[in-house]
């Protein structure tokens, strides 16, 4: 026993015991405390918030409310980050999460590219440049589908009869040129686009409802859909790779960040 | 890091010159971006005139009251927004366009402290140590509104904050707002301006309290623009803007000012007298007309067309009115803020003075905050960015969300208190219409400066106005109605001088919009300097009754349960009309007002999809609308 006490590690553990007692008992009768450190630029601040709000300057029971509220919110803060309140707060994440979003986004440098392997990278994305099927057509509108005209005008119609001086006025073109499906639903439903796609070429047919009333149409021309050379366009794909990279490169960094990251999520269940 | 050493090498470059060498500067712009190639007319070309729509009214993450509320979307989305691409609102979800793609679209930033914002919320940026960027950009909430207040405060004294104000920042933001509208605009298919919104706010000198009346104006420019702009930091007097719009015209520098929300002026957008009190004069309602030939008439702050108190006797004026000042829940006061009471000012003032500083035409816009507007009521998202963002928050459904019944809602929460003052009374409007030769901005910008616009609340209704001594007796059968219209009298916006002692012929011609509601009826309304009448002239079932000019009820309805119209309407209404209360010795302004059937309104839809009952205070449906600039009429001497 008298051995052990004459142990060198039994010394230092012994004196580690009476530090540690004596820290505690210094801890609870004088508790340690964090700094609320007000500076002069603080100062500085609220004085000139007040001043912008006011149009005068604070007196000084102003500035002694304001650092007193100053130091109840960093002191409420401290103390909500201590317990952890940050963490669960939705308001807060996201703007954390905004912060950070901010300060990646088009930070990322794009290289450049050659001719060559732009136009390598169009022909693998030809589809996106894609220019839809064009329709062009005439038609002669009647705004009431019971309108006895109608039959008697498609009859004269195919005999050549003048189509401008049929029907009634129309409120838009009577003639389109090279209109993509997408714009003829827009204008007139999709009713009379599927018309307009069945109807055989250079032949008045009808009646054909739309949107706006009563149609015979007659289709002229149909352009197949293409994809233009890529000299023509050059410019345009450029920019659209330039836009693709930007926000490639975006996601990169932000999947970068995740993957430093040990994602599990657990069934609902 | 490389976005903010451009951004700070770009500052030093323009603080090497002095305001004077920037007030005379011009944007370069490319010049191909904006003029059509070889001169020539593009394919669309129509002499007789094409409707086209277009939203002029759209704010950016550089605008200080967009970025405060996470909006971080650039003009770029904003006009790829318009062409139909898909985009990001700040809460999360996806943003597509109603209705297709848009013919023409104008970013109009807030020129005040353009794009300071977003470089004070920049780690290292020089503007980011200044003490209330430190505050707007804590987490502190009474901070964050306490030095955002400070901006608005500003914007509206007209007083600069000295560390925020930044010229050469807000010059070199305003230069790339301007090149990508140049990159956007293709003449022929999408067009754009170079535009700016003068943020001028009146303050109630008796009360002392935040609240004022909105004299916001949207700037224009046709085809140059300057390098610096005129802002409510150079003067809060919207005179002294034409003045600076004059100066830049005598220069070569065409632009026009359209201001709106005048609802919300509180009674002072068409008072009768100057901004600073003194009465109007011929030279006041010239410059005003020389620079502002157009009021924005309808958008998601509501209508300014007429208020039931100034209309008691118009049954479709209770229509999506909205009463509170900006940022206040203060009520602003009616009369002096509306544009039909405008008209009849303007009239009583041109047969006893001999000048008119009314005669404008009309506009729609949506002036959202989060680059892309919510044009139809069963997609809508308001505008401001977080704070209006979900259901809840615009108060279609009980607060906060997953409650079930009205009655759960706090209601000393302030969520709870602007949803019910602001948002739920907001609405998913609306759109300008043009007619104009082809899509460009020569063609465009002359259509606004002719006021043949039209407005309406979102729907593409197209609508066409023309009056004439007389038109030929069966122009409404002829296929050519419209070259024969334009040949025979005037169309909106113009003046009818009249030589005949009875009526003048009016021809009004609507068509719907094909994926919108049907249309219900045509009505023209009439101003004269001490009156008004609204007149139904032409109707889906029927004609309009000749004593009441009222057309018959044609049974259209909405179900309640589905939100789907019911009844039939008109897809084509046209008529030529003649006014039964005719007097020469009156001078006249007509418009036409053209309503589709009932439809439910967005808070309808929220609350169906949510499954909770629609909230009580606000219409369950609304009656999506159109209306034309006026026609003024004078008999000939």
């Amino acid at each position: 026993m008298l051995k052990l006490l004459r142990e060198p590690l039994v010394h230092f553990v012994g004196a580690a015991i009476i530090i540690f007692l004596f820290a505690s008992l210094w801890q609870t009768l004088f508790p340690s405390r964090d700094a609320i450190i007000v500076t002069k630029q603080d100062l500085r601040r609220m004085a000139s918030v007040y001043s912008s709000e006011a149009g005068t300057n604070p007196s000084l029971n102003d500035l002694r409310g304001m650092i007193n509220d100053h130091i109840e919110t960093v002191a409420l803060a401290s103390e909500a980050r201590r317990l952890g309140l940050d963490r669960d707060d939705v308001v807060v994440e996201r703007r954390l999460a905004q912060k950070m979003r901010f300060m990646i986004d088009d930070l990322a440098d794009i290289p450049n590219i050659s001719p060559a392997k732009l136009e390598e990278w169009y022909e693998a994305n030809r589809s996106e440049f894609k220019i839809p099927t064009l329709y062009s057509f005439n038609h002669v509108y009647f705004r009431e589908s019971s309108d006895k005209r109608i039959g008697n005008s498609l009859f004269e119609l195919r005999n050549g009869a003048d189509w401008t001086e049929k029907g009634d006025a129309f409120m838009l073109l009577r003639q389109y040129g090279d209109l993509p499906r997408s714009e003829i639903v827009r204008l007139f439903g999709a009713n009379f686009a599927d018309g307009i796609e069945e109807a055989p070429l250079n032949e008045w047919v009808g009646p054909q409802p739309s949107s706006l009333g009563t149609h015979l149409i007659r289709v002229e021309r149909v352009t197949p859909s293409s994809s233009p050379d890529f000299d023509e366009i050059s410019a345009q794909i450029k920019s659209k790779w330039r836009d693709e990279q930007l926000q490639f490169l975006n996601q990169q960094a932000i999947a970068e960040l995740v993957g430093r990251y040990h994602v599990e999520i657990e069934s609902i269940k | 890091m490389r976005k903010i050493i451009t951004a700070l090498a770009l500052s030093i470059a323009l603080a090497g010159c002095s305001i004077q060498d920037i007030s005379f500067g011009l944007i370069k712009r490319d010049a191909s971006a904006s003029k059509k190639k070889d001169g020539k007319e593009t394919k669309a070309y129509n002499p007789d005139r094409n409707a086209y729509f277009g939203d002029m009214h759209i704010h950016t993450r550089n605008s200080f009251d967009a970025y405060i509320f996470n909006v971080r979307k650039t003009a770029d989305d904003a006009y790829r927004f318009a062409k139909g691409e898909t985009v990001q609102h700040p809460a999360g979800f996806d943003m597509t366009i109603h209705g297709g793609p848009l013919d023409f679209y104008t970013v109009t930033d807030h020129g005040e402290y353009l794009g300071i914002l977003p470089l004070m919320n920049t780690p290292g940026h020089a503007l980011a140590d200044i003490p209330r960027a430190k505050a707007m950009f804590s987490t502190d909430q009474t901070a964050i509104l306490q030095a955002f207040q400070g901006v608005g405060s500003s914007v509206r004294s007209g007083v600069p904050i000295d560390d925020m104000y930044e010229r050469p920042i807000i010059s070199d933001t305003w230069v790339k707002t301007v090149e990508a509208a140049d990159k956007h605009n293709e003449p022929g298919k999408f067009t754009t301006f170079a535009a700016y919104e003068y943020t001028s706010v009146t303050v109630r000198e008796d009360e002392g309290t935040f609240g004022g009346g909105n004299l916001h104006r949207n700037v224009f420019f046709r085809d140059k623009a300057p390098v610096r702009i005129f802002t409510t930091l150079d003067s809060t007097n919207p005179e002294n803007l034409w003045t600076w719009m004059d100066g830049l015209r005598e220069g070569g520098i065409e632009s026009i000012s359209i201001p709106h929300n005048s609802n919300v002026s509180d009674g002072l957008m068409f008072r009768l007298q100057t901004y600073e009190g003194n009465p109007l004069s011929e030279a006041y309602a010239e410059k005003r007309m020389r620079n502002e030939p157009l009021v924005e008439v309808t958008q998601v702050k509501g209508t300014s067309e007429t208020h039931p108190d100034l209309s008691p006797n118009d049954e479709w004026a209770d229509f999506e009115i909205y009463t509170r000042l900006l940022a206040v829940y203060e009520v602003s006061k009616t009369s002096g803020g509306y544009v039909r009471e405008a008209y009849s000012r303007g009239l009583k003032l041109q047969e006893n003075e001999g000048y008119n500083p009314f005669r404008f035409g009309l506009t729609g816009a949506s002036d959202s905050h989060v680059v892309g507007g919510a044009y139809a009521e069963d997609d809508y998202w308001s505008k401001v960015g977080i704070v209006d963002g979900t259901p809840a928050l615009r108060g279609s459904i009980p607060f906060p969300e997953g409650t079930r019944r009205w009655e759960d809602q706090e209601e000393d929460n302030l969520a709870v208190r602007n949803a019910t003052e602001w948002f739920s009374r907001w609405g998913a409007s609306g759109l300008t219409g043009v007619w104009a030769e082809e899509n460009t901005r020569s063609s465009i910008f002359d259509a606004f400066r002719r006021k043949e616009t039209f407005a309406t609340t979102g729907p593409r209704i197209q609508v066409r106005f023309f009056a004439a001594d007389q038109f030929s007796e069966d122009i409404l059968e002829s296929t050519n109605l419209v070259k024969q219209a334009y040949q025979a009298g005037v169309t909106m916006g113009g003046d009818l001088i009249h030589s005949s002692r009875s009526s003048p012929e009016f021809l009004v011609w609507a068509i719907r919009d094909s994926h919108a509601g049907w249309l219900q009826r045509i009505q023209i309304v009439k101003t004269v300097a001490d009156g008004e009448k609204v007149y139904d002239v032409a109707c889906a079932y029927g004609t309009p009754d000749p004593e009441t000019h009222r057309c018959e009820d044609n049974g259209s309805s909405v179900d309640m349960r589905t939100c789907r119209p019911l009844g039939q309407g008109a897809a084509d209404l046209r008529v030529v009309w003649k006014d039964p209360d005719y007097d020469p010795s009156r001078k006249a302004a007509y418009y036409v007002r053209v309503l589709e059937n009932p439809t439910c309104r967005w808070s309808t839809w929220e609350a169906l999809k949510n499954g909770t009952p629609p909230r009580e205070d606000v219409p369950l449906t609304i009656q999506e609308r159109a209306y034309t600039s006026p026609i003024w009429v004078f008999a000939a001497d």
